[in-house]
């Protein structure tokens, strides 16, 4: 149980730096403890990169911040081999991905070539470079931040790698109340600054742990599933695949966990649902708009 | 929605109906029916609709022309027609709207059913069973979703699993006698006459339909033996004999002796039944009346079956006023009463005047013939006797009965049937109209004693049937009248089925019942069985109760749920429970500690299979049921 309200402690001291949006830093933490990654899309500041940091720093893990440009190449992300001239021998150097949480900031300026060694770094949990694998640290999350796409310069993320993010957020405006609290705020410094780790590497694994024994009832995988299969009949979106739900069982896991509870419930499914199909179902779609899951939601009638 | 085919189905299934109900309709109530009919199909193809007024005054004048018909014809016929009226116009306001649909596959139920009033052959039944499912198709199109045509098999499965309790609710249920009876008065007697004249048998000879069938327990008696009495005639106007008034009922006398036989007579629309000899014993709606005969209490006007025990011994005697009636002679024969007084003088005890009557009748070149002469009026029976000698069972029994009455011996002509086919290897006897027969009875030493001049004049007549003691060119008159085995053996198997439908199914009733309750009860077996079954019934029903109630409880409560929280406000369908016990706290406060004490115990009960919780949730849910009674 110490684990858990360690996690409601941390969840607590998340909310002091990002004022205003309760919702998406507990989505944020439940990708994070159901060991996938993700994806926060929005304008620029609007406090993505606030969020990954904040996220990275209260974990107390090993992390790294790499922000991706268009001349970017993969070797400077996954590192490459060095002649030394000492030992006359290649030795390979580390590059930013191993690390336990990697923010790739502005995701969408890299190059295709750059995000795809990315993304199989993050399907596949290790890197292979001249022959050789090496694993990745564990825990391993990647927070990735990416512009909207109308923005110029960009290289959108085909389907297939946007799968590869449990969830996607979307952090969109504060109201005026918090707006103006964060104006009061504003003394020069950094709300990051003396944010102190509140989870071990050891808790943040037992908790991951903890997320796979959560109780999930018959009646509710059947919820899910029909969500799933209504996606299928759908002409309007593509449609969830196995992946995606087994995405979405892990998600709701994570998301009873948070509340405290050791069994999900529907109003669980619903909670995660937008940010872990929208993104499958609509991969075009970009910042806010969750219309196509809210849309499945209200079509499904959920007896539970 | 209404399934297009629904309208099709109903017309074609009325078309059949009408083809089926023929003998209940009058001639102009099938072609208005027709006509109705081929309009609404004409309307339907060509998709337009006919406005109720012109319906409903269809319908008024049908109504007026059926009350102005009801003198003249059958109540119930009447009645048949109204209903099968109604069916055909209520096709017209069948819309998209299923109330109308709904009503018309009822009445069409009835309709069908009223085709057992007519007739209650197996083929009939067949048809009617046929007919109903058809209508049962129909009652499915009405709740099928409208793409699902066919019958699918899980609904055959129900159909199947449903037989077996029909079997039982038959054959177990009491069976109650009818409300009330139908009285077919207009229909025309068949059978025997009320009266019989020289040549009277000759119409029914010529007819091979089934008068009636019987089945003989144990012992068959011989084909000689076979004399089904129908009818005594006791009056002799000098051309017919005249039925004798016969008073009430008579007291048997209970032997166990004899042969024990059930008969399923087809309806003749009279009273009287067919037995052997002496009865004494009887089953069934029959009593026995005077001179040993058996009647209905009603007009046979359905199949018919009763059970008879005779002690194949003669009909004994009933009182001196018998004896004495049967000698009266109104109408002289002078030749006749001449030779009876010459046979008398030479054999004076009864007996031995019948075997003189018998020598008579062999040596002086009598013939068997269904063409007999005509004879005048006057003095018929000399006619026979000296002049043609030839002729039918009618004239051998009325001239063999003046005989004897002219020589001082009681004697009375007795119609019925004699012999009969053994069909269905021996299974039963067929007795056909054409077997009808006429022969005497004479009084000697308290016993009616048989005496049929046919035997000696046409012995094969009894022992093959009648075509075998008629000539040649007899026979082929006859089989102008039946096409004999032209449809060979099959015909004959049908026969026997038909058979065994009428005494299992149709002749099933009360006595039948208790006799099978009164046969169970007494074997012990049978009530370890019944009870070791009931028990497993019982058992099995638990079992799939408590599992039921084990999958269902989720269900049960949810729905629950819903139930007693509807007062506060719906929920809607994709919304979770939390959410809607959530905004019923919003919405109601003072409720909201409650709510949320439901919440959570619901919670814990569905999503964390705390079966336990389960109490709390119901509890939690009365409270808040009453309360919201209370304010309100």
């Amino acid at each position: 149980m110490a684990e858990i309200q360690a996690l409601q402690q941390l969840e607590q001291k998340l909310n002091q730096v990002i004022l205003g949006k309760p919702q998406a830093v507990r989505l944020a933490l439940c990708c994070l403890l159901s060991e996938g990654h993700l994806l926060i899309e929005d304008l620029p500041g609007l406090g993505k990169t606030t969020l990954a940091h904040a996220l990275a720093l209260s974990l107390g893990v090993h992390y790294k911040r790499v922000q991706f440009t268009n001349d970017m190449l993969p070797a400077d992300l996954l590192g490459q081999s060095v002649f030394l001239r000492d030992t006359q021998e290649f030795q390979f150097r580390n590059g930013p991905i191993f690390s336990q949480i990697l923010l790739a900031d502005e995701i969408n300026r890299a190059s295709p070539r750059t995000q795809s060694a990315l993304l199989e770094a993050m399907e596949e949990k290790q890197v292979s470079i001249d022959g050789l694998s090496y694993a990745l640290p564990k825990p391993f999350f990647v927070i990735a931040t990416q512009n909207p796409l109308f923005h110029a310069g960009t290289n959108a993320l085909p389907e297939s790698q946007l799968d590869r993010f449990l969830m996607r957020l979307a952090l969109g405006f504060p109201d005026l109340q918090t707006e103006k609290l964060i104006l009061q705020q504003d003394h020069g410094q950094s709300r990051l600054e003396g944010l102190a780790p509140c989870l071990d590497e050891l808790q943040l694994m037992t908790l991951q742990q903890q997320v796979v024994q959560v109780k999930v009832s018959d009646a509710l995988l059947d919820y899910l599933l029909a969500l799933v299969t209504q996606s299928r009949q759908q002409q309007d979106c593509l449609p969830l695949s196995p992946r995606a739900a087994k995405a979405l069982l892990r998600a709701t896991k994570a998301f009873a966990l948070l509340s405290g509870r050791h069994f999900a419930t529907a109003e669980d499914v619903q909670q995660v649902f937008p940010s872990v199909a929208e993104h499958r179902l609509n991969p075009g779609s970009s910042r806010d708009n969750k219309s196509l899951s809210l849309q499945l939601l209200r079509q499904v009638p959920c007896p539970l | 929605m209404l399934n297009p085919i629904f309208v099709h189905i109903a017309l074609l299934l009325q078309l059949l109906l009408l083809a089926l109900l023929q003998d209940g309709l009058s001639w102009w109530s099938s072609l208005v029916l027709l006509c109705i009919l081929l309009f609404k199909y004409a309307t339907v193809r060509a998709e337009k609709t006919v406005r109720m007024m012109t319906v409903n005054m269809l319908a008024v004048l049908l109504c007026l022309l059926l009350l102005s018909q009801l003198w003249q014809q059958d109540m119930q016929d009447s009645m048949l027609q109204l209903l099968f009226f109604s069916a055909a116009l209520r096709l017209f306001s069948i819309t998209s709207d299923l109330r109308h649909a709904k009503k018309l596959v009822w009445v069409q139920y009835f309709l069908i059913s009223t085709g057992f009033m007519l007739n209650q052959s197996l083929w009939f039944a067949g048809a009617v069973f046929l007919l109903f499912f058809c209508n049962l198709y129909l009652h499915y199109l009405l709740f099928a979703p409208v793409q699902r045509r066919q019958f699918q098999w899980s609904e055959f499965r129900l159909l199947l699993w449903v037989m077996p309790l029909c079997i039982a609710l038959f054959v177990l249920f009491p069976r109650l006698p009818p409300l009330w009876q139908t009285d077919r008065q207009h229909q025309a007697q068949t059978g025997l006459a009320d009266e019989l004249s020289l040549g009277g048998l000759e119409r029914l000879v010529q007819n091979d339909s089934l008068a009636f069938r019987v089945e003989f327990e144990k012992e068959k008696p011989p084909q000689q033996e076979l004399y089904w009495r129908a009818k005594v005639f006791e009056h002799f106007n000098g051309q017919d004999w005249l039925p004798a008034l016969l008073p009430a009922s008579q007291p048997l006398s209970p032997q166990q002796a004899g042969y024990q036989y059930k008969l399923v007579v087809e309806p003749h629309f009279q009273r009287s039944l067919f037995s052997l000899g002496q009865v004494n014993q009887f089953q069934g709606q029959v009593r026995p009346i005077a001179a040993g005969l058996i009647e209905s209490y009603q007009q046979i006007n359905r199949r018919f079956s009763y059970g008879l025990r005779s002690d194949g011994e003669a009909v004994a005697q009933q009182n001196n006023e018998e004896a004495i009636r049967n000698l009266i002679l109104r109408h002289s024969n002078p030749q006749a009463s001449a030779l009876a007084v010459q046979l008398k003088q030479q054999h004076p005890t009864a007996s031995a005047y019948a075997k003189a009557l018998y020598q008579y009748f062999q040596n002086n070149q009598f013939s068997y013939s269904l063409r007999p002469p005509v004879l005048n009026k006057q003095a018929q029976i000399d006619q026979f006797l000296f002049e043609h000698r030839i002729g039918f069972c009618g004239h051998y029994a009325s001239a063999a009965s003046y005989l004897f009455r002219a020589a001082g011996i009681p004697a009375r002509v007795v119609g019925g049937y004699q012999g009969g086919s053994w069909q269905g290897a021996g299974d039963y006897l067929q007795v056909l109209q054409k077997d009808a027969h006429a022969w005497v009875e004479y009084l000697d030493q308290g016993r009616w004693r048989r005496f049929d001049a046919t035997a000696i004049v046409a012995p094969l007549r009894l022992t093959q049937g009648l075509s075998d003691a008629l000539s040649l060119s007899e026979r082929q008159f006859l089989d102008q009248f039946f096409q004999q085995g032209m449809l060979g053996d099959w015909l004959q198997q049908l026969e026997w089925l038909d058979y065994y439908w009428s005494v299992w199914v149709l002749s099933f009733d009360q006595t039948e019942q208790r006799f099978i309750w009164r046969h169970l009860k007494s074997l012990p077996w049978v009530w370890i069985g019944a009870a070791l079954l009931a028990f497993l019934l019982l058992a099995l029903v638990v079992y799939l109760l408590l599992q039921h109630k084990a999958e269902n409880q989720n269900q049960a409560l949810r729905l629950l749920m819903l139930k007693r929280l509807k007062p506060y406000g719906e929920k809607v369908g994709h919304q979770t429970m939390e959410a809607y016990l959530q905004n019923l706290m919003l919405s109601h406060p003072h409720q909201s500690k409650a709510l949320h004490q439901l919440l959570l115990a619901y919670q814990s009960f569905e999503f964390a299979e705390q079966h336990e919780q389960l109490q709390q949730c119901r509890k939690l849910l009365r409270q808040l049921s009453k309360n919201k009674l209370g304010s309100a």
